[in-house]
C-alpha cells in the first residue's frame, strides 16, 4: 500500500502523458479513464489512512536526506481526497462541457493532458516531505495551470494568464531562494530532518519569509492576490473550478505545513500570526469587493480571494492547538470552500450556456427555470456564509472554539465578521437567481450532466456537515499537527 | 559565514547583487519582456547562491546535490519562459500590443 | 591570490552586464547581453567546479533562452501606433523597486551570513552511496537514482510547457512557415553535421554514467542539431507528422514513467531499480528523456515562429 502514495501522482502524470500522445482521438477517453482510476487511488489511500494510520515511503529506497520521503498523514489524506472529489465531479464536467461545441480547436483535447499533469502535481504536493520536491511539483501545477487558464480564451484570457505566470514565476523563484538558505543552513531538503534540526536565526527567518512569499503568491494571499480575479474569471468554467479550490487550496496546505512543521520551532508565533493578519485583512476587503461586482465569475472569483483569507486565519489558531480540533476545522474548512466553490464556478458556466452571457441580470429567474443550478448556487452560498449544516458551520464552529479556548478570541470575532460580510456577494447571486426576468427568457439548453455535477458538488459541501467525527478521526492520523504543541 | 572560502564569499555576494538587480527591474519596468528576463536574472541568482553553497568544503570538492538542483532549475526555467514568451507572442497576435492593460510587472 | 582574482572580475562583469541589460528599453540588445551573461555564467560554474550546470547553461540557459528572448524582440514591436512604447519608467516605481531591492539585499545577506561557512553537505553521503546507485558519476547518481521523482517531475514540467505553447498556438503539433529556398551551404553543412551530432550526443549521454554529461547536455545537443535542420530547410517539422512530434515529446516523461509504474508493481517502492539492472535501466531512461529534451528544445524555439499556413507564399523571414 506505500506504493500507492507514490502512485497517486504517478498515474495522474502517465495519463496526462498518454492523453497528449493520443491527440484529438484518444484524449478524452484517456482522461476520463484516468480520471477514475486515480480517484479511487486516492480515496483507497484515503481510507487506508483513516484505519490504518499514515503511510510513509522512501523513492527508490534512498532514505533522506539522500532520497526523497513521501507521505500522507491524516491532513494529506484530507487534501487527496478533496483532490479526488472535486477533480472527479470536475472531470465529468467538463467530458460534457467541450463535448458541446464542435468548432474545430475549442481545446478540448488541450484540457485533458493539461488537467491530469495538474493533478499530478497537486498529488505530488500533498504527499512530498521534501521542500525541493515541493518546489519542482509546484512549477508543474504553474505550467499546467496558466496553461490552461488560456483554453480557448480571448485577449482577457491571455493577459490573465500572464499575469498568473509572471505571479507565480516570482513565487516559485521566492520558494527556491528559501530552499537554497534551508539547505545551506542544515543540509538537508527533507522536512521531518528539518523539522529536527531548525534553530531561529537570519537564515530561517529569510527562509521562511522569502517561502511564505512565495507560496502566499500562488495561494492569491492578501495582499498578493490581485492576478486572480482576472485569471480565473476569464477561464472557462472547468478550469476556474480546478483553479478556484485545489489549486490555492495546495499552496495554502504548503504554507500550513511549512509553518508547523518547520518554522514554527524557529520563529515562533511570528509567521503564523502575520498569515492571520493577512488573512483577516483578505476577508474583510475581499468580501466588500466581491458584492460590488457586476460580473458573476468575477464576483465568485473575489469571493475566493475572501475564502482563502479565512484559511489563512486558521493558521494561528492551529498553531496553538495541541489536539487536531483545529486542524480539523481548517481543513475542513479548505474542504468544503473547494466543494461549494466548484459547484458555484460550475453553475456558472451553465448559466453562461444558457444565457450567452456573465452578467448578473443574466441570473434573473434562474431559480424557476433551471432549478438545479439556482440549487447549487444556493447550497453553495449556505457553506460559504457558515450556516449550518453545512461543512462551513462545522469548520468555523472548531476554529472559533479552539480560537477561544486559546485565549485569542480575537480570531474567532473575524471569523464571525466574515460569515456576515459573506452574505454581501452570496445574497447577491442569491437574490438574483429568484427575481423575476425582465423578459421572458429564451433559454439555451444546459446539458444534464452539467446541472448534475454542479449540483453534487455544492450538495457534498452541506454533507460534509455531518462528516464532523469521521474527518477528526482521519485528521488525527500521524498527528499532523503535533508540531503546534509548544 | 566564517572560515568559508573566497570563492564561495565572492559568488554568494553576486548572487545578492544580482537578486538586488532583478528585483528593482521587476518592480520599476512595466514592459512585461522586460519582467520576464528580470525574472530569469533573478533565477540565475538563485542558482548561484546554491552552487557557491557547494562548494564550502575543507577539501574544495563541491557537494553535487546543489548542482543537481540547479540542472533542474535550468530545465523548469526554460519551459515557463517558453510558456511566458509565447503567451506575450499570442497577445501580441490578438492586440496588436503588448500591454497588459497599464499594469506591468508581477501584478 | 590570482585565482580569487579571476572570480572577482567574473563576478563584477555579471552584475554589471546584469545592470546593463536590466535597464535596457531595446529589447534585442537585451536579449544579447543576456546571451553574454548566460555564457559568462557558464564560466562561473566551471570556475565553481560544477561542469555538468555549465553544459546545461551554456546551451539552454543561454542558447534557448535567448534565441527565444532574441526571437521576441525581434517580433513583438507594437504594431501601428508607434507611440504605444514602454511607458517612461516613473520616479515612483524606480523608488520602491530601490527599496525592494535594498531590503531583499539586507535580507539575503543577513542570511547568507548566518549559514555555515565550512560543511561537506551530502556530498559524503553521495559518495558513500554511488557504487550502490547503477552509475558512478555523482551528479548523474543523484539525478537518477537518489532523486529520480524530482526529475521525473522537472521531465514532465518540459513537456506540459510544450502541450501549454501548443495549446497557445491552437495546435496539435508544431508547424513552422518554411523558409523560401533552403539556403544550399546551410543544407549541405546540416546534412553532414547531422549524424556527427546524433553521436556526439549518443557519446556524451553516455558518458554521463562516468564523468560529466548526460541526459539533459545529450538533449541540448539534439535539440540543436533539429534547429539547424529546421532552419537550414533540410528538414522541418511540417514533414514530421503530428503523431510523430507527439510521441517524440512524450517519450521521456512515458518511459520514465513506465519504469516508476513497473518497479511500484513489482517492488513495491517507486524507482527503486533492482540492483543488477539499475545501470542499464538508467541508461534507458536518460536515452529517452535526452530525445524528449531534444525535441522538446527544439519545439520551444521553433514554436515562436509564425505558423505555417497553407500554401500562403511565405514572406522573407529571418533566420
Amino acid at each position: 500500500m506505500s506504493a500507492a502514495v507514490g502512485l497517486t501522482a504517478l498515474i495522474p502524470l502517465f495519463g496526462a502523458c498518454a492523453a497528449f500522445v493520443l491527440g484529438p482521438r484518444g484524449a478524452r477517453a484517456a482522461g476520463l479513464l484516468t480520471a477514475a482510476v486515480t480517484t479511487g487511488l486516492c480515496v483507497a489511500v484515503a481510507a487506508h489512512v483513516a484505519a490504518e494510520g499514515p503511510l510513509r515511503t522512501d523513492v527508490g529506497g534512498w532514505a533522506p536526506p539522500l532520497g526523497i520521503a513521501l507521505r500522507v498523514d491524516g491532513l494529506s489524506a484530507a487534501m487527496l481526497l478533496m483532490g479526488a472529489v472535486v477533480g472527479a465531479g470536475t472531470s465529468v464536467y467538463a467530458g460534457a462541457w467541450f463535448a458541446a461545441d464542435d468548432r474545430p480547436w475549442r481545446g478540448r483535447e488541450a484540457f485533458w493532458p493539461l488537467w491530469l499533469a495538474l493533478w499530478a502535481a497537486l498529488n505530488a504536493l500533498f504527499v512530498s516531505a521534501d521542500v525541493f520536491n515541493v518546489y519542482v511539483a509546484l512549477e508543474l501545477l504553474t505550467v499546467a495551470a496558466v496553461s490552461l487558464v488560456v483554453l480557448e480564451g480571448g485577449a482577457e484570457a491571455i493577459r490573465g494568464a500572464l499575469r498568473y505566470l509572471l505571479a507565480a514565476l516570482l513565487g516559485a523563484l521566492a520558494v527556491l531562494l528559501g530552499v537554497a538558505l534551508l539547505y545551506g543552513a542544515y543540509g538537508t531538503l527533507d522536512v521531518a530532518l528539518l523539522a529536527q534540526r531548525v534553530e531561529p536565526g537570519w537564515a530561517t527567518a529569510v527562509a521562511a519569509a522569502a517561502i511564505l512569499m512565495g507560496v502566499g503568491l500562488k495561494a492569491a494571499m492578501f495582499p498578493l492576490h490581485a492576478w486572480l480575479p482576472s485569471a480565473h474569471a476569464n477561464a472557462q468554467a472547468p478550469v476556474s473550478a480546478l483553479l478556484s479550490t485545489l489549486v490555492v487550496t495546495a499552496c495554502w496546505y504548503l504554507a500550513l505545513r511549512l509553518t508547523i512543521e518547520v518554522f514554527a520551532p524557529a520563529t515562533g508565533d511570528g509567521a503564523a500570526i502575520a498569515l492571520g493578519v493577512l488573512g483577516a485583512l483578505a476577508v474583510v476587503v475581499a468580501s466588500l469587493v466581491a458584492a460590488r461586482q457586476r460580473s458573476l465569475k468575477l464576483l465568485i472569483a473575489y469571493s475566493t480571494v475572501a475564502q482563502v483569507g479565512y484559511l489563512f486565519v486558521a493558521v494561528p489558531i492551529v498553531l496553538g492547538d495541541p489536539d487536531a480540533a483545529a486542524g480539523t476545522g481548517a481543513a475542513l474548512q479548505a474542504v468544503s470552500h473547494a466543494l461549494a466553490k466548484a459547484g458555484m464556478f460550475l453553475a456558472a458556466g451553465g448559466v453562461l450556456i444558457a444565457v450567452g452571457h456573465d452578467r448578473m441580470s443574466g441570473l434573473r429567474g434562474l431559480a424557476a427555470e433551471l432549478p438545479l443550478l439556482g440549487f447549487a448556487f444556493g447550497l453553495a452560498g449556505v457553506t460559504l456564509l457558515g450556516l449550518p449544516p453545512s461543512g462551513g458551520f462545522s469548520a468555523k464552529f472548531l476554529l472559533a472554539q479552539s480560537a477561544v479556548e486559546q485565549g485569542r478570541a480575537v480570531w474567532a470575532v473575524v471569523l464571525v465578521a466574515g460569515g456576515l460580510l459573506a452574505a454581501g456577494y452570496v445574497f447577491a447571486v442569491l437574490a438574483a437567481t429568484v427575481r423575476a426576468p425582465r423578459a421572458p427568457l429564451r433559454l439555451r439548453p444546459v446539458p444534464r450532466t452539467l446541472q448534475v455535477t454542479a449540483f453534487a458538488l455544492a450538495a457534498a459541501s452541506i454533507a460534509l456537515g455531518f462528516a464532523g467525527e469521521a474527518a477528526i478521526d482521519l485528521l488525527r492520523a500521524g498527528a499532523p499537527f503535533k508540531g503546534a504543541v509548544r | 559565514m566564517s572560515g568559508a572560502p573566497a570563492i564561495v564569499v565572492i559568488y554568494a555576494a553576486a548572487s545578492v547583487v544580482l537578486v538586488a538587480l532583478a528585483v528593482r527591474a521587476l518592480v520599476a519596468r512595466t514592459d512585461v519582456l522586460a519582467c520576464i528576463i528580470a525574472l530569469n536574472v533573478l533565477g540565475a541568482a538563485v542558482f548561484l547562491l546554491l552552487v557557491a553553497l557547494a562548494r564550502r568544503a575543507p577539501d574544495g570538492a563541491p557537494d553535487p546535490v546543489p548542482h543537481t538542483l540547479v540542472l533542474t532549475g535550468i530545465v523548469v526555467a526554460v519551459s515557463l519562459t517558453g510558456l511566458a514568451v509565447a503567451l506575450l507572442r499570442r497577445l501580441h497576435d490578438e492586440t496588436g500590443s503588448t500591454d497588459l492593460d497599464g499594469e506591468g510587472g508581477e501584478r | 591570490m590570482p585565482a580569487e582574482t579571476i572570480d572577482i572580475l567574473l563576478a563584477a562583469t555579471l552584475c554589471l552586464i546584469a545592470w546593463r541589460l536590466l535597464g535596457d528599453r531595446d529589447h534585442v540588445r537585451a536579449a544579447t547581453l543576456f546571451i553574454a551573461f548566460g555564457l559568462l555564467l557558464a564560466i562561473a560554474w566551471v570556475r565553481l567546479d560544477a561542469p555538468d550546470v555549465a553544459v546545461a547553461e551554456a546551451a539552454i540557459g543561454a542558447g534557448v533562452t535567448g534565441l527565444l528572448f532574441l526571437d521576441a524582440a525581434g517580433r513583438l514591436r507594437p504594431r501601428g501606433d508607434g507611440r504605444r512604447r514602454e511607458r517612461p519608467i516613473s520616479g515612483g516605481r524606480i523608488v520602491a523597486g530601490t527599496a525592494a531591492a535594498l531590503a531583499c539585499a539586507v535580507g539575503l545577506t543577513g542570511a547568507i551570513l548566518a549559514l555555515p561557512g565550512v560543511t561537506d553537505g551530502l556530498r559524503p553521503l553521495v559518495a558513500e552511496n554511488v557504487p550502490r546507485s547503477g552509475v558512478e558519476h555523482p551528479v548523474t547518481a543523484v539525478l537518477l537514482a537518489f532523486r529520480a521523482w524530482d526529475t521525473l517531475l522537472e521531465v514532465a514540467v518540459l513537456l506540459v510547457g510544450i502541450a501549454g505553447i501548443l495549446a497557445i498556438r491552437r495546435e496539435w503539433a508544431v508547424s513552422m512557415r518554411a523558409r523560401r529556398a533552403p539556403d544550399p551551404l546551410l543544407a549541405t553543412f546540416a546534412r553532414a553535421a547531422a549524424p556527427v551530432l546524433v553521436l556526439a550526443a549518443g557519446y556524451l549521454l553516455w558518458l554521463g554514467s562516468t564523468g560529466p554529461g548526460g541526459a539533459f547536455q545529450a538533449g541540448a545537443l539534439l535539440g540543436a542539431l533539429m534547429l539547424l535542420l529546421a532552419l537550414a530547410g533540410v528538414a522541418g517539422p511540417a514533414r514530421v507528422p503530428a503523431a510523430v512530434q507527439r510521441a517524440a515529446l512524450g517519450a521521456g516523461t512515458g518511459v520514465f514513467a513506465l519504469v516508476a509504474l513497473g518497479t511500484a508493481i513489482t517492488d513495491g517502492t517507486m524507482l527503486a531499480l533492482p540492483s543488477g539492472a539499475a545501470y542499464e535501466l538508467i541508461l534507458t531512461i536518460e536515452t529517452a528523456v535526452a530525445v524528449s529534451v531534444g525535441a522538446a528544445l527544439g519545439a520551444l524555439v521553433l514554436a515562436a515562429r509564425p505558423r505555417r499556413t497553407g500554401t500562403a507564399a511565405p514572406e522573407g523571414e529571418e533566420a
